[in-house]
């Protein structure tokens, strides 16, 4: 598991982890059943405050991407397909949002954008 | 040993009051969690080093009361301080002794000295055993002094500028060492210190002290992300709630004003830009709320 | 206890090698002169005048002994080089209870002077064999007193040192106290001066001088007689009275 943070984003440090995860079991690199380092363990290695890593894991617990055990670990729950799917359906709306508003800002119209839509999905 | 390992707080002070001619610890309140590390800020003379000591029942406070690992810093004295492990800016060694000696002088001083461990530590910091420490280098002799604080089972470390002397290449060795003996959850340590950039990066907690009196004491995370900068025109900085401010620096080109609400302040005043801090310069705009050259 | 001795004596090593050093030199000194009266140039001398002889074998005993005693203090030195490495501030923060901490430095010193006393006696023994005589017991009575001496001298320096911490204080009080005395004697003398001159008497000793002066040895004899024949009762009560004193300043909280 790759985790990577930086300082020069606006993005706070325990959101980025979070973040960084969540891509991961989306992207399927993270499966069910697999197991976190413990926070500790993370904020030791990543150099950073285990109150960050410990937040980063209360909000993944939150969202249902994680289950804790105390004196066991953290480990990956089990996504069902229809919450993925709807994740994924979320973030494609706020991509599309940004693609409408950008359009509407250089006077593109909505058939340019389906022309476009098509040739990319074909692509 | 303390049998009742239940406690919440490493160390609660509450109420803490020294006074001095001339200076006065005025009601200090914080507490160190179990298992954390806080980093305890402040200029030279803020009054790190009056709270330590007395932390550590060196200097008679009073008024006020601390409890370390659960147990009164009075009463059980020297139960807490089997425990307890001091580091320093400064060997507090005589130059003519060594390593070996160390050993043997503190085996007979704390019940669970480990011999073995302590010699471990020596061989992975490269510290010779027979070597005086007249002729360490000033990053062996805080090696040295880490390698005794950990040898004995120790459940709280209280350093007081400990890293202050120290070049970036050693000072990030010693902080590594600090995170591994924060792996086990029943350690804690305070750390007393003016080189924020190493809390920034280690600290779970921070508080700052100035003038004898606490400024800010909570979550370094939070208070990183409670606190930014505005930086502005001086025609901008009439329009902002001085009650929203910490403190302002006013030049010819512009003001930067120091806010301790971000969310509310990115809100209420979004035209302005808003940029994150760190803690050097929170304590900066802190100390500096006082003074009167910033307004 | 241990290990905080060991760290006295371990300090102190320098203040020890040379004392100890020049002490040692002094006995082989000794030992050799005591060997030259019976088998060399000396013979002949120490047959002519045996008590003479007798006096200068005791004398060889109190050079290297008074040399050796000088290393107790080095306990004394060692609070105020303590204070110094912030080893006090340091032992403040052990487990250790002021007691034992305190009780370190007078175990340290008071075994140094007892092998000092033990040595003492054991080499003038030695002089003696060789020299084909017995000990004189004033000898062993004086060595018991000096001893007692050094003992006290010891029990007062450690609580002034401890109490005092830091050598600077201790330079200031000394030159208070050296400016105090040296006015009180300066202001005697010149009394004594007056008197004098106005007598005539002032270039010579008189029989009241003599006098005076016998009565100053017997002054020293009768002390000296009451250490060394109670020093298993003074020593113990000094120790037990300057250790309470010690504790009591070592635990003074700074402020």
């Amino acid at each position: 598991m790759d985790i990577i943070i930086t300082n020069s984003s606006d993005e706070p440090i325990y959101s980025q982890i979070t973040s960084q995860i969540k891509a991961q079991i989306m992207s399927g690199e993270l499966k069910e059943g697999d197991a976190l380092p413990s926070m500790r363990t993370l904020a030791q290695q990543l150099r950073i405050s285990v109150i960050t890593t410990k937040r980063a894991y209360e909000d993944l617990e939150r969202d249902g991407y994680i289950e804790s055990y105390t004196g066991r670990g953290s480990f990956i729950k089990g996504q069902n397909k229809e919450f993925l799917r709807e994740e994924n359906l979320r973030k494609i709306e706020k991509s599309l949002m940004d693609a409408v508003e950008t359009a509407k800002v250089s006077d593109v119209s909505v058939d340019e954008l389906k022309e476009m839509l098509d040739l990319l999905y074909e692509g | 040993m303390n049998d009742f390992d239940n406690y919440e707080n490493a160390i609660e002070i509450r109420d803490l009051t020294v006074r001095y001619d001339g200076f006065t610890l005025d009601h200090v309140n914080f507490d160190v969690a179990k298992g954390s590390i806080m980093g305890f800020i402040g200029q030279n003379g803020a009054g790190k080093t009056t709270t330590i000591k007395s932390l550590l029942n060196i200097i008679k406070r009073d008024e006020g009361s601390i409890k370390m690992l659960g147990l009164d810093n009075i009463e059980n004295e020297y139960e807490i301080k089997e425990q307890l492990s001091a580091v320093f800016d400064e060997l507090p060694f005589d130059d003519q002794l060594n390593a070996k000696d160390l050993n043997f002088i503190l085996r007979d001083v704390y019940r669970e000295w480990d011999s073995n461990l302590y010699k471990g530590y020596l061989d992975r910091f490269g510290l010779p055993m027979k070597k005086k420490f007249g002729d360490f280098s000033k990053g062996m002799k805080m090696k040295l002094q880490i390698a005794a604080a950990l040898s004995h089972n120790a459940k709280l470390l209280v350093m007081d500028e400990a890293t202050t002397g120290l070049d970036p290449v050693v000072r990030n060795e010693c902080l590594d060492i600090f995170l591994e003996y924060l792996q086990d959850e029943s350690h804690s340590i305070l750390m007393s210190s003016h080189i924020t950039s190493d809390l920034e990066k280690v600290a779970d907690s921070v508080t700052f002290i100035n003038k004898g009196k606490i400024l800010l004491t909570g979550y370094k995370d939070d208070v990183l992300e409670t606190h930014g900068v505005i930086k502005c025109k001086k025609a901008d900085y009439k329009e902002i709630e001085p009650a929203d401010i910490v403190s302002a620096r006013i030049t010819d080109y512009g003001a930067e004003i120091m806010v301790s609400d971000k969310a509310m302040c990115r809100n209420k005043y979004s035209g302005l830009a808003l940029d994150n801090t760190t803690l050097e310069e929170i304590m900066l705009y802190y100390v500096n709320a006082e003074k009167k050259e910033w307004s | 206890m241990r290990g905080l001795i060991y760290k006295e004596f371990k300090l102190n090593r320098k203040f020890y090698s040379s004392f100890m050093g020049m002490a040692i030199m002094f006995g082989l000194l000794g030992f050799l002169v005591v060997l030259s009266s019976i088998c060399g140039n000396l013979k002949n001398f120490a047959a002519d005048n045996k008590d003479l002889f007798g006096f200068i074998v005791s004398v060889l005993t109190y050079m290297p002994f008074a040399m050796a005693v000088f290393s107790v203090f080095g306990v004394v030195h060692s609070v105020f080089s303590d204070f110094k490495t912030n080893w006090t501030y340091y032992s403040y923060t052990l487990p250790t209870k002021p007691v034992v901490t305190v009780g370190a430095r007078y175990a340290a010193g008071t075994i140094t002077l007892a092998v000092c006393c033990i040595g003492a006696l054991i080499y003038s023994y030695v002089l003696a064999t060789v020299a084909g005589t017995k000990i004189s017991e004033t000898l062993v009575r004086n060595l018991v007193a000096i001893t007692v001496i050094v003992f006290l001298v010891l029990a007062f320096c450690l609580p002034v040192a401890i109490g005092l911490k830091d050598i600077k204080k201790l330079g200031l009080v000394g030159m208070i106290a050296f400016i105090v005395l040296t006015v009180v004697e300066g202001i005697d003398m010149i009394k004594i001066v007056d008197e004098r001159s106005k007598d005539g008497t002032l270039s010579t000793y008189t029989a009241e001088d003599e006098a005076a002066g016998e009565l100053m040895e017997q002054k020293i004899f009768a002390v000296r007689d009451i250490l060394a024949d109670y020093w298993f009762v003074i020593i113990p009560v000094v120790l037990i009275i300057s250790l309470l004193i010690s504790v009591k300043l070592y635990q003074r909280r700074e402020k």
